[in-house]
């Protein structure tokens, strides 16, 4: 299995957590603060993306629909929006906490994960699709 | 090679040879009929993402991040099931356009002039009206203002400089832009599932999203003369208004979607040289022939797959979530509300962001000015782009000695006129245009909505094969469209004497 097969999942999952961290950094957050939030929201969501091309990659995941992207999100967003809630916790109070509502908060990360999952799609077809591109003219 | 359709459009456009058969062709209305040739491959579902990033660019914009959720702040919730209708309706409208453009490799603009050229003149004007205006820019302008202190003017004048350089460089515009555009839409999209994942609740989410179900829900304070033709303005403001729809079937054929890998795409002014002759019209495949329908139904499940995903699901995306987050602001500062309801555009944009930064720290309230101004972005970039190609599509075709121009001339011409006019005004006129003629441009602004219903149920029931016409499903939605948008507006005007707001 070839691993760049895992970069434009992983591009687009550390994107999301550098706008969030960037614009914190941006709007005068202490950089501690920013950098939580990147690594603890990028870094998540960029392991699941590399994953989740990795296993169309491998089969495992049929590529050119979008119900297996919303499924693979739907468990996967709320995960890295989870560890995300607890390690700002962490960082900010130095104790673990659990959002008050736990399955309140899952159920709705889990809505916002098909938002999440669209976009996604659209910059990972858009990112594969160059990687392709380049790896073709290369040949 | 930059133009993809290329190779497609060498191996199957060719027409027949001498000593073959005499040229089959399709008649269509009293203009020249179109040859027959062969319809390419439909590319594997999501694999060639299309032309609606343009439908999603234009159509994104205040009636999501702005009007709708002053509607929810107003009357709650439940208004929004006039939101689904208003969305859906325009994602059965843009099959039924992508249809046509698909069939033909030609603009809607065309096909209206192929059942009566005066319905294209008609558009043709009105485009003109409506959109050299440069008030489009001032909410995305503002936005940045308040992020970076530069005067909005300037960043405005500066912005159409920059646009108009950057299009008349472009080898193939198309190419140029979809690829900007997704790249924004893209960030856009999940910049706004991840603010609305940190500060959106569950609570939210359930009232905004059941409320989209409560049909028949209207209170009587939203009919009355202030609120009802805000009401119709913000459902042809949900998803994309005006001429928007009709300025995607020009995309489409220039993505090189169905029929459209036959017409040469549409370049720079600096790479006008390397354009190929434009046809005079389009062409049309043999639909008698039933692996050419299979190839069809391939087109149809990918633009479909466009329309229902992307462009219904991001509008929803967005306009869901710019309502979780006012619903959320107005909670925090009840000052907001107040400043949503007066309807003060951008007092109430300010105020939200403020209200942002107080419930989830100064980030939330940069990121919010920084969504609008991206929305104003992409829909200036779109706008300018969609404007003068079906100006120059129109004029190339049917205004006499224009063929001796290149389409690329033509389009450079409409581009840096408008971007000169908007200049000009800005800087020295009333942005929005006259206030003597507002309530014209909105009223045609709607208008041109129900009308372009009317042409769609025309064009794709008289000027194409019987085997790829519209089902009667499919022509009753868009004659509702047509009743809908007209019967809302004339009702607004006769009832209250106002047009919509």
């Amino acid at each position: 299995m070839q691993i760049r097969e895992a970069i434009p999942g992983a591009f687009v999952g550390l994107a999301a957590g550098l706008i969030a961290g960037g614009l914190a950094a941006l709007v005068g957050q202490p950089v501690a603060w920013a950098l939580v939030t990147v690594l603890s929201l990028g870094v998540p969501l960029a392991l699941l993306g590399g994953g989740f091309g990795l296993l169309v990659a491998a089969g495992r995941l049929p590529a050119g629909r979008f119900a297996p992207v919303a499924l693979f999100w739907l468990v996967g967003f709320p995960l890295a929006r989870l560890l995300h809630e607890i390690s700002v916790s962490v960082v900010l109070t130095g104790q673990v906490r659990l959002p008050s509502d736990l399955a309140g908060f899952l159920a709705y990360q889990g809505i916002v994960s098909l938002g999440w999952a669209i976009g996604f799609l659209w910059l990972h077809e858009r990112v594969a699709m160059r990687l392709r591109l380049r790896a073709t003219a290369a040949r | 090679m930059d133009d993809p359709n290329l190779v497609a459009r060498t191996e199957v456009s060719a027409p027949p040879q001498k000593d073959s058969l005499k040229e089959r062709v399709w008649p269509a209305g009293r203009l020249e009929a179109m040859p027959i040739r062969k319809l390419p491959d439909a590319p594997p579902s999501i694999h060639l993402l299309g032309p609606t990033v343009f439908l999603v660019a234009l159509g994104v914009g205040m009636g999501e991040s702005y009007m709708w959720p002053r509607l929810v702040l107003v009357f709650g919730p439940d208004i929004r099931w006039l939101f689904l209708i208003g969305v859906t309706l325009q994602a059965v409208v843009m099959l039924e356009m992508a249809r046509y453009a698909m069939a033909t490799g030609e603009s809607i603009f065309f096909g209206a002039a192929r059942v009566f050229k005066p319905i294209m003149w008609f558009f043709f004007v009105v485009a003109i009206l409506v959109y050299i205006w440069p008030g489009h820019l001032s909410a995305g302008a503002a936005a940045l203002e308040r992020i970076t202190g530069i005067p909005w003017t300037v960043s405005a004048c500066v912005g159409l400089v920059l646009v108009g350089v950057l299009f008349s460089l472009a080898k193939v515009i198309y190419n140029l832009l979809e690829n900007l555009l997704s790249i924004l839409i893209g960030l856009l999209v999940v910049g706004t599932a991840v603010v609305a994942a940190m500060v959106g609740t569950w609570g939210d989410l359930t009232s905004t999203v059941t409320g989209m179900f409560q049909f028949g829900y209207f209170p009587a304070q939203a009919m009355s003369p202030e609120w009802f033709p805000i009401i119709v303005g913000s459902i042809a403001f949900a998803g994309p208004s005006g001429m928007q729809q009709m300025w995607y079937t020009l995309h489409l054929r220039d993505s090189g979607a169905g029929m459209g890998a036959h017409i040469p795409k549409l370049r720079g002014l600096r790479h006008a040289g390397e354009e190929e002759q434009m046809p005079s019209r389009g062409y049309m495949f043999d639909t008698d022939d039933s692996a050419e329908l299979a190839k069809w139904k391939g087109w149809r499940r990918w633009v479909t797959f466009d329309a229902l995903l992307l462009f219904w699901g991001i509008t929803m995306l967005v306009t869901v979530s710019f309502t979780v987050l006012a619903q959320s602001a107005s909670r925090t500062s009840p000052d907001v509300k107040a400043l949503i309801e007066s309807g003060e555009r951008e007092a109430a944009l300010n105020a939200m962001s403020d209200a942002f930064a107080s419930a989830g720290g100064p980030v939330l309230g940069a990121v919010f000015l920084g969504f609008i101004a991206l929305i104003g972005l992409n829909a200036t970039l779109g706008l300018f782009d969609s404007f003068s190609r079906g100006q120059a599509d129109m004029t190339y075709h049917f205004v006499p000695g224009a063929k001796r121009f290149r389409m690329s001339h033509l389009y450079a011409g409409f581009l840096w006129g408008v971007i000169t006019f908007g200049i000009l005004i800005l800087l020295f006129g009333p942005a929005d245009g006259p206030g003597a003629i507002l309530d014209v441009l909105a009223f045609l602004s709607t208008f041109a909505m129900g009308a372009y219903c009317v042409v769609l149920l025309l064009v794709n029931n008289r000027m194409l094969p019987k085997p790829i016409r519209p089902k009667l499903i499919t022509n009753l939605i868009v004659g509702f469209g047509a009743v809908f948008y007209l019967g809302m507006l004339l009702f607004s005007l006769v009832k209250f004497g106002v047009v919509v707001g």
